[in-house]
């Protein structure tokens, strides 16, 4: 594997990871990676080279698979994943998926505050107003929702749903949000407007996404992983590797030689 | 199957092997003027370079927009950027080669005493196909790849700049001429030294100008007669 860098003090690190499905046959191989604090890292490459696998098995979703298997260590700012609940890593690595899924039945402010609720957590009312205020505030939905925060979140459009998915991770001050091709079901505009505040978050949170759309991955992470076959090919600073590639499978998926 | 990329990839590349031909064809033909020591020009070889150097020009700003659509269009990334990127900044270059080989093509013609000129053809021909090598080989380590002829061709620039004023200095202090018009003729060749660098700044604010133009209009106004 091609790691082109150090990074000092991840909030994550991976360390020779293996994901497999059935017995024998991996879907993320040995991959060790530390993850930069307050960037933005892209997983990158083909289809079913282990992006959306290695992403899931950093909030432990793999649990809810029987037949799914995991070994190797996952230490999320400083602490080893599997020494605590599944639902806490699950707070502190918040994860947002492709199509956005806010609760059907419940209201934008019911949405925000959910994981509290169905984490048995209570909050007083003010506790509850400021965490939704300020998680909308961070995705810039507050000022477009704030009129109408007890309608479904089904009844805003596709951009604002999933601000208010990424609003529902935030709410949970999480460590990392992990988020799988967070805008390919989206229009252009909305697509433009998650990247924006993706990049904006950063600030505060570190971000680590999965996305097949190079281009995208060039426009807004700071760091780039390449994996092929369930391994990390290459990992490095995102111009670098849109510039000059270390490796040859890298250089061949870039420029659209396979992929 | 290739993708729309890679053929426009392709055509650029291609485009640049003609306009790189051209240039080559020029030194060539110059070479024929510069080894016979004459300052009388052959009419038909004058023509010739006359005629290629509008087909470099044209050619440059072909592949100029070759390039500039390719970027916009696909996003090319990692070796296809770098080496369209590396065709741009040598095209820039190498139309100003065929324009120094236009220039010298006309001061030759303007030598008034022909036997001086005459006197240091060898010397002159010798630097020439050291610079005309150089160029050649540069050119070659591009569309082959080629890092060993490249660094030769960057080493050799040096070396060759030194070498090069020595040899003249030594031509003309072996000269027959007087003590006096040896130091005037050494003092004219720096005072016109000094001229061609004044002008080569002033060159190089057009082309800024011109790269303005583009920025503001979108038009590549670079050859042009009329440029209202």
């Amino acid at each position: 594997m091609n790691n082109i860098i150090t990074i000092k003090n991840p909030v994550l690190s991976i360390h020779d990871l293996y994901v497999s499905y059935e017995k024998g046959k991996y879907a993320v191989k040995n991959v060790s990676v530390d993850i930069k604090r307050n960037s933005v890292t892209a997983i990158m490459g083909p289809s079913g080279c282990g992006k959306s696998t290695l992403l899931r098995a950093v909030n432990r979703m793999h649990e809810l698979y029987a037949t799914i298997q995991t070994k190797g260590s996952i230490i999320l700012n400083g602490r080893d994943i599997y020494q605590m609940p599944a639902i806490q890593v699950r707070r502190l690595a918040g994860m947002v998926f492709q199509r956005p899924n806010p609760f059907p039945t419940m209201s934008i402010y019911e949405n925000v505050i959910a994981g509290f609720k169905l984490n048995g957590i209570n909050l007083k009312k003010a506790q509850r107003d400021e965490i939704v205020e300020r998680s909308l505030r961070d995705v810039t939905l507050w000022e477009e929702v704030k009129d109408v925060l007890y309608k479904k979140g089904s009844f805003l459009s596709g951009g604002q749903q999933q601000r208010l998915c990424i609003a529902r991770a935030l709410a949970f001050n999480p460590e990392i949000i992990l988020l799988d091709e967070p805008t390919s079901a989206l229009d252009p505009i909305a697509t433009s407007k998650i990247e924006d505040l993706l990049v904006k978050l950063k600030e505060h949170y570190t971000i680590l996404m999965v996305t097949h759309n190079m281009s995208q991955a060039a426009r807004m992470s700071d760091y780039s992983m390449f994996m092929y076959l369930g391994e990390l090919v290459e990992y490095g600073k995102t111009k670098d590797m849109f510039t000059r590639p270390k490796d040859r499978r890298t250089e061949e998926y870039l420029t659209g030689k396979f992929g | 199957m290739t993708s729309k990329k890679d053929e426009a990839i392709k055509k650029i590349l291609k485009d640049f092997e003609e306009f790189a031909n051209l240039v080559l064809m020029q030194l060539d033909l110059l070479e024929k003027i510069v080894s016979s020591g004459e300052t009388k020009i052959p009419q038909k070889i004058e023509d010739d370079i006359l005629a290629n150097e509008l087909k470099i020009d044209g050619l440059e700003v072909k592949i100029s927009e070759r390039i500039i659509n390719t970027i916009v269009l696909y996003q090319p990334v990692a070796s296809d950027i770098r080496k369209i990127m590396s065709c741009y900044r040598i095209i820039i270059n190498l139309e100003r080669v065929g324009d120094q080989i236009v220039n010298i093509l006309q001061l030759i013609r303007k030598i008034k005493i022909p036997e001086v000129y005459a006197g240091m053809s060898d010397v002159l021909l010798n630097m020439y196909m050291q610079s005309s090598n150089m160029v050649n080989r540069a050119l070659v380590s591009f569309t082959t790849d080629d890092k060993e002829f490249a660094i030769w061709t960057i080493k050799n620039d040096l070396v060759i700049d030194e070498m090069n004023h020595k040899l003249l200095k030594k031509a003309i202090r072996k000269s027959n001429m007087t003590e006096e018009n040896k130091q005037l003729l050494t003092s004219f060749m720096n005072l016109n030294a000094v001229v061609s660098n004044i002008e080569r700044i002033g060159d190089h604010a057009t082309n800024y100008a011109e790269a303005a133009i583009y920025s503001i209009e979108g038009k590549d106004i670079r050859h042009l007669k009329d440029i209202d």
